[in-house]
């Protein structure tokens, strides 16, 4: 254990000397922000704090751990198992259950504001782009365009922003590259054979009302269709769209993808997995009746962020066995 | 009845006493609750050095690198103030459209004012517009107000009148309408950032305050105060309806225009910062009334303090409640408003009161 620790916190101080070194010649860079507007970094971020362990994950893996000043909503460092577990464990945490407010982000003085949801001050009392310019500090947000996903580009797109930002470009096109080859040999794989329709719960239905899926433009539903399955409400628009049951029995999914974890779902986990395998509703779905009851966890899937392609692969095995 | 009832009978008996005493006690009250206000977050800091900042600034003294600085005067002391105009501002809006429709249930939200701003702010956020920078929100919700606020004006209209019931009809009418534009609009949203941004500007929210956002709504507060007691005498009679105010030589209907104009300029520029903050328009006006009597020129003033009061102080609950995380001070105003409201009802007895 000791010396797994030792091993990662040496791989961390070569890759941050690797990577930030170049400080020298640093001139003001300028990367688009989700409305479009160009915000120019006149020199790297050196105190961020980050407002989600979404985007503490990248940071991470892009080597820029030691610019991270504080962070906030640490529930999905539950699911990371890669080598960056023990550094993730070492940050200082603002409110580990929800992204911080306003003041406590403000008392850390950033430079930087980051996050993997696509706006700021989404969340109640989290800082929005005014109070931002009111602490003087830079905001990045992690862009989802709005049409359908097919693919993992909003993560790619995040990460080689973060690494432009923080002058680590190479490093960035690298995971990216890493990143990519892995989601490829994916798609690769199930590019060939049958397409399955998939339904995607985010928790599970009650009778007499309407049923939340994913939209084809979230996440989850790009990785379940990078996996080689078809969203079975592709058509819809929205996020957190609701469709109806008997929707639902007409077009016959033939695999259920249960995206866990969700603060708003009573049961968590394998017993979430299991109440929808159980949920008369659903009954009489192919995908019920043949046992294909897949998860994820959305900690894995909700934003942006490296681990999306674990959720890939994970959902890709349970979609071609 | 309760110990804590005949206590605040006890005290609202006694507050029988001089008129300008009450005005005295109540603007005190909201001057400590401010400074007050200011020294409760999140983040701890001690009440010398708040208000040595808050003296420091006061002074003509300029913004310190120092974090405390920065998190008492530019963050929460803007937000403090903005809740006192806020409340100020829908507490007299209550007052009035509750005057001019003579109705106690009225609030400024019965018009369709609301629904009209809501609809505009939430058309800026899901289609991402951004033609005027940071005030493109603010403007876009007045101007939603207004364009709510002038079809029913013009839909109400019978015969050159504008009567109370047929004000109300139709502004409810509209209101629900926009009501179900909004859901449809929340539920087509592209993004869930959107979502749960128009979510929490329904509930109304008065994070993301700073000095920039502070001005406006203040001005139109004050002014519109001001406004307001020149018509008092007028609102007076107006309650007395048509005819009576024809006797005394008062134009109903033109009144009534007049006063919806500034409560649409009230409620639109408030609303536009501070999103949809209910009840406090609906009830803070009764407790006034309740304090003072339904003499508006007495009561107004009473109003836009205790208005001003209440949601400084809701909106430190909003904050402190389940820190470090916020709630949306919708639900605090109602927390707090409703078994306060029901205390000093049940100990003044609604009898006593002279409802429009």
């Amino acid at each position: 254990m000791k010396r797994g620790l030792g091993a990662a916190m040496l791989l961390l101080a070569l890759t941050g000397c690797g990577g930030t070194a170049p400080a020298a010649s640093e001139a003001g860079v300028t990367v688009t922000d989700c409305a479009g507007k160009n915000v120019t970094f006149p020199q790297a971020p050196r105190r961020v704090v980050v407002l989600d362990g979404y985007a503490a994950q990248s940071m991470v893996r892009l080597g820029l751990g030691d610019r991270i000043t504080a962070v906030g909503f640490t529930k999905p460092f539950s699911v990371e198992k890669g080598p960056i577990k023990a550094e993730l464990a070492r940050l200082t945490v603002l409110t580990a259950d929800s992204m911080p407010t306003t003041e406590l982000v403000a008392a850390q003085r950033p430079d930087l504001v980051l996050t993997s949801a696509s706006t700021f001050g989404g969340a109640p009392g989290s800082p929005k782009e005014s109070d931002l310019s009111t602490m003087d500090a830079k905001g990045l947000a992690a862009c989802v365009p709005g049409g359908p996903l097919t693919t993992l580009a909003p993560t790619y797109d995040f990460l080689l922003r973060i690494g432009k930002v923080f002058r680590v470009e190479t490093r960035a096109e690298q995971l990216v590259a890493e990143l990519k080859t892995r989601e490829q040999a994916v798609t690769a794989k199930a590019g060939a054979g049958p397409k399955p329709t998939v339904l995607i719960l985010p928790d599970n239905p009650v009778a007499g009302q309407p049923v939340p899926t994913s939209s084809p433009s979230t996440i989850p539903s790009a990785v379940v269709t990078a996996a080689g399955g078809q969203n079975v409400f592709a058509d819809v628009t929205g996020t957190r769209v609701q469709v109806s049951p008997e929707k639902i029995v007409e077009r016959d999914p033939q695999i259920i993808v249960v995206v866990t974890d969700y603060s708003f779902a009573k049961l968590k986990g394998q017993a979430l997995v299991d109440s929808i395998r159980a949920n008369p509703l659903l009954a009489n779905t192919s995908a019920v009746r043949s046992g294909r009851v897949l998860s994820v966890s959305q900690y894995l899937t909700q934003f942006p962020s490296p681990l999306n392609v674990d959720a890939l692969e994970q959902v890709a095995a349970g979609l071609h066995p | 009845m309760s110990v804590a009832a005949v206590r605040v009978r006890r005290s609202l008996e006694a507050a029988t006493v001089p008129y300008p005493m009450i005005l005295g006690v109540l603007g005190a009250a909201v001057v400590v609750s401010v400074v007050v206000a200011t020294g409760i977050g999140p983040v701890r800091i001690a009440a010398g050095e708040v208000t040595s900042i808050l003296l420091h600034h006061l002074g003509g003294g300029g913004d310190t690198a120092a974090n405390a600085d920065l998190i008492v005067w530019r963050l929460r002391f803007p937000r403090v103030l903005l809740g006192a105009v806020v409340g100020a501002g829908l507490a007299l809006a209550g007052a009035v459209v509750q005057s001019v429709v003579r109705n106690p249930v009225a609030d400024p939200y019965l018009l369709g004012l609301s629904s009209g701003a809501s609809v505009g702010a939430v058309a800026v956020i899901t289609t991402g517009v951004s033609a005027l920078g940071a005030m493109t929100l603010p403007v876009a919700a007045f101007a939603g107000a207004a364009a709510a606020m002038a079809v029913v004006l013009l839909l109400a209209r019978h015969r050159g009148r504008l009567l109370p019931l047929r004000l109300i009809l139709v502004g409810v009418t509209c209101g629900h309408l926009l009501g179900g534009v909004t859901s449809f609009m929340l539920a087509r949203a592209e993004n869930s950032s959107a979502q749960q941004q128009i979510i929490f500007w329904l509930l109304g929210a008065l994070s993301g305050a700073n000095w920039s956002v502070l001005g406006a709504p203040s001005a139109v507060v004050v002014a519109g105060c001001f406004w307001l007691l020149l018509r008092a005498r007028r609102l007076n009679v107006l309650v007395l309806g048509d005819e009576a105010s024809a006797g005394l030589g008062v134009n109903a209907s033109r009144l009534r225009l007049e006063l919806l104009l500034v409560t649409t300029l009230l409620v639109g520029t408030v609303v536009a910062v501070s999103g949809g903050i209910g009840f406090v328009g609906l009830i803070v006006a009764h407790l006034a009334r309740m304090l003072v009597g339904a003499d508006h020129r007495r009561m107004l003033p009473v109003t836009a303090l205790l208005g001003a009061l209440f949601l400084v102080w809701a909106d430190v609950a909003a904050r402190m409640l389940i820190t470090p995380t916020e709630l949306p001070i919708g639900i605090l105003t109602a927390f707090i408003g409703v078994p306060f409201f029901l205390l000093v009802m049940h100990a003044r007895g609604l009898a006593a009161e002279g409802s429009p």
